[in-house]
């Protein structure tokens, strides 16, 4: 398992990199829609410290976090997200179906939830070529509101499935409340009244929030039978775009001091991680992706020939 | 080679059979699993004894979740499993349209070549003792509208036969239109080493015919029935909805003049409305004349169902009118596998 300072250096190059896109969005070098996940870093680099040779994970249309935590291939992803010939998809894909296929992160829907009866069957094949492998499966709270996620529940407990369930839950879906939503109140109920263990965690305490994702893993590898994680986070940014969206009414500016007080990054000591380690890491990255980026812009764009490439 | 219906030792249900359990004894990594598959029917026995040879890990029931578990057999597919999911009837399929084109069809396209999905659709259309509007449809030509997707719709026991032989010898997902009239046609089987495109059922110089699914049963009565006038037709199988091979068709149509085109399905923006299209857009200036379902819902009572699709009564009126023949038709019955047709289902 990685230390807290590779945690927290790992959380800095992610929020770096969702930076980087920050300021070249408006030259148009990324003309699609992007997803940030800025403020929710750490899920991901906690899946991806519990990722084993043969696991597979399934993210969904805010995946910049989960694929830069699994990947080394950074090039490949910002190629993507440009819609270059080089990119990990060849441009096809861009930001809301990224992969990184050498870690099994196959492909990511945009469509809310959908990745998650996909997840079932990878979790399912993992299951019968009985290699110890596990399935994570990413998805928001707006995401239990779909019939399929609620079956999926279903059939992996049905099927004693050995999947992780990830649910990051900020608790809007763009921006609706989950007051508007639903009728849930404890999600970990929920899943819990499909029979699957179930575990609560909050970014509000990140020593903790670690802990408890490691026992999911620990669960799963162990029983082969599926666990359901809630985490609370915030989204520090608006639901697609690059601002933040903190004065147009819909919630109030005081949320994000609270959620900035337990981050990793702004306050790397409550992991014990020294804040001018944590600071000359951020430099150090920006420079990086500043240049990469640049460079990425200069490549080519996709052959003509290749918009029939692939489809059958 | 023109294949002959009514004749040979292998039904249509039997074909399935045959080579379904060529697939799941091929390879240990072929799973079915669907409502019922395992019950005592085993899908019009089709997947007969299928859990006690394979395994009931091989065959196997599910919860009532068609949509998630289309989701699930493409996550089996991208995860090396070749599964096969099966619905009782078509019209389920609606509940698993995000599954089948938001994701399956775009897995290989947005992988940029990377992953397949290897995942094949069995979908039953039922018709007569009441099917109604939502026991009867056959969304081929819906489906067939989305690139990356194959959709097949396989009339002889030979065709089902290589289709099913062959079906994963691609990476596409595949939905297989299987037709509840077709479980007793009789005919024999050749392997062959692709799925099938367009097959020709029989050959003539007069009328070019081209049907879909169970209405070449039906327009193959026609066809009969025109030798008594003298009249000899090419009649064509739509096999591959996805990916048309139009050559045998236009050097047909050339020849002949006259197409008919006898769609299981209804005629707006359908399959039979592209195939107009392609024969014209492949230079054939003759006649064209396209029957289909009427355009409404298929109902329930047995005296409006009848009129509700082509018959092979009237798709021999259909025939005579193109051929101008003046001379009183005789009239052909019910066919006989929708007139002996008993439920419950």
């Amino acid at each position: 398992m990685s230390s807290w300072s590779q945690i927290v250096d790992k959380a800095i190059l992610i929020r770096e990199f969702e930076r980087c896109i920050q300021s070249v969005y408006w030259d148009d070098q990324i003309q699609s829609p992007v997803h940030l996940s800025i403020g929710q870093e750490l899920a991901s680099c906690l899946i991806a410290d519990n990722h084993r040779e043969g696991d597979h994970v399934i993210g969904n249309y805010r995946s910049h976090a989960i694929a830069l935590a699994l990947s080394t291939n950074y090039e490949a992803l910002i190629l993507e997200l440009m819609g270059k010939r080089s990119g990990v998809s060849g441009g096809k894909a861009g930001s809301m179906h990224l992969s990184v296929p050498e870690k099994n992160m196959m492909w990511t829907s945009a469509i809310v939830g959908s990745g998650v009866p996909v997840a079932c069957g990878i979790a399912e094949a993992l299951k019968r070529d009985k290699n110890g492998n596990v399935a994570t499966v990413m998805f928001g709270d707006g995401s239990l509101e779909e019939g399929c996620v609620q079956e999926s529940l279903n059939i992996a407990s049905t099927f004693k499935l050995p999947l992780v369930f990830i649910l990051e839950d900020n608790g809007l879906a763009i921006y609706t409340s989950k007051e508007k939503r639903t009728s849930i109140l404890d999600y970990c109920a929920f899943a819990m009244s499909y029979g699957i263990h179930s575990i609560d965690s909050s970014y509000q305490d990140p020593v903790e929030l670690r802990s408890r994702v490691n026992s999911a893993y620990a669960y799963v590898r162990e029983t082969g039978h599926p666990c359901f994680v809630r985490i609370e986070c915030c989204r520090w940014m608006q639901h697609v775009g690059v601002n933040e969206d903190w004065d147009i009414g819909y919630r109030d500016i005081s949320e994000l001091q609270k959620w900035k007080s337990f981050d990793i990054i702004e306050n790397s000591s409550i992991v014990g991680v020294s804040e001018i380690d944590s600071r000359n890491a951020t430099l150090n990255y920006k420079e990086l992706f500043t240049t990469m980026f640049a460079k990425c812009a200069q490549e080519p764009e996709p052959e003509p020939s290749e918009l029939l490439l692939n489809v059958y | 080679m023109a294949t002959s219906l009514h004749s040979g030792p292998v039904t249509y249900s039997e074909a399935i059979h045959a080579a379904l359990a060529y697939q799941m004894e091929a390879n240990p990594r072929v799973l079915v699993y669907g409502l019922g598959v395992d019950d005592p029917t085993a899908m019009y026995g089709t997947l007969s004894g299928f859990p006690e040879r394979f395994g009931s890990d091989r065959c196997f029931d599910t919860p009532l979740s068609e949509d998630s578990l289309t989701g699930y057999g493409i996550g089996l597919a991208v995860a090396g499993y070749y599964p096969i999911h099966v619905h009782q009837r078509t019209d389920f399929l609606l509940l698993c349209c995000n599954q089948l084109i938001n994701m399956a069809a775009k897995i290989k396209y947005l992988s940029n070549g990377k992953l397949g999905c290897p995942f094949v659709v069995r979908a039953i259309t039922g018709r007569s003792w009441g099917q109604g509007s939502q026991h009867s449809q056959s969304f081929h030509s819906l489906f067939a509208n989305i690139p990356g997707l194959r959709v097949l719709t396989p009339a002889t026991p030979q065709d089902v036969y290589n289709v099913y032989i062959n079906v994963f010898s691609t990476q596409v997902p595949t939905i297989v239109i299987e037709h509840r009239m077709l479980y007793g046609v009789k005919g024999t089987l050749q392997a062959r080493t692709e799925v099938p495109s367009l097959s020709q059922i029989d050959c003539g110089n007069d009328l070019t015919i081209c049907s879909v699914s169970h209405m070449t049963l039906e327009a193959e009565k026609a066809v009969i029935a025109l030798t008594e006038y003298g009249i000899t037709c090419d009649h064509f199988s739509l096999v591959n909805n996805s990916e048309i091979n139009y050559e045998p068709l236009l050097k047909s149509a050339k020849k002949t003049g006259k197409v008919l085109i006898v769609d299981h399905g209804w005629l707006n923006a359908s399959v039979a409305t592209t195939l107009c299209s392609g024969l014209a857009q492949g230079g054939f200036n003759g006649k064209i004349s396209l029957m289909g379902y009427k355009q409404s819902p298929c109902p329930t009572s047995r005296s409006l169902e009848n009129l509700f699709y082509p018959t092979a009564d009237s798709i021999l009126g259909e025939c005579a009118r193109l051929m101008k023949i003046n001379a009183p038709l005789s009239k052909l019955s019910i066919s006989q596998e929708i007139s002996s047709f008993k439920g419950p289902f």
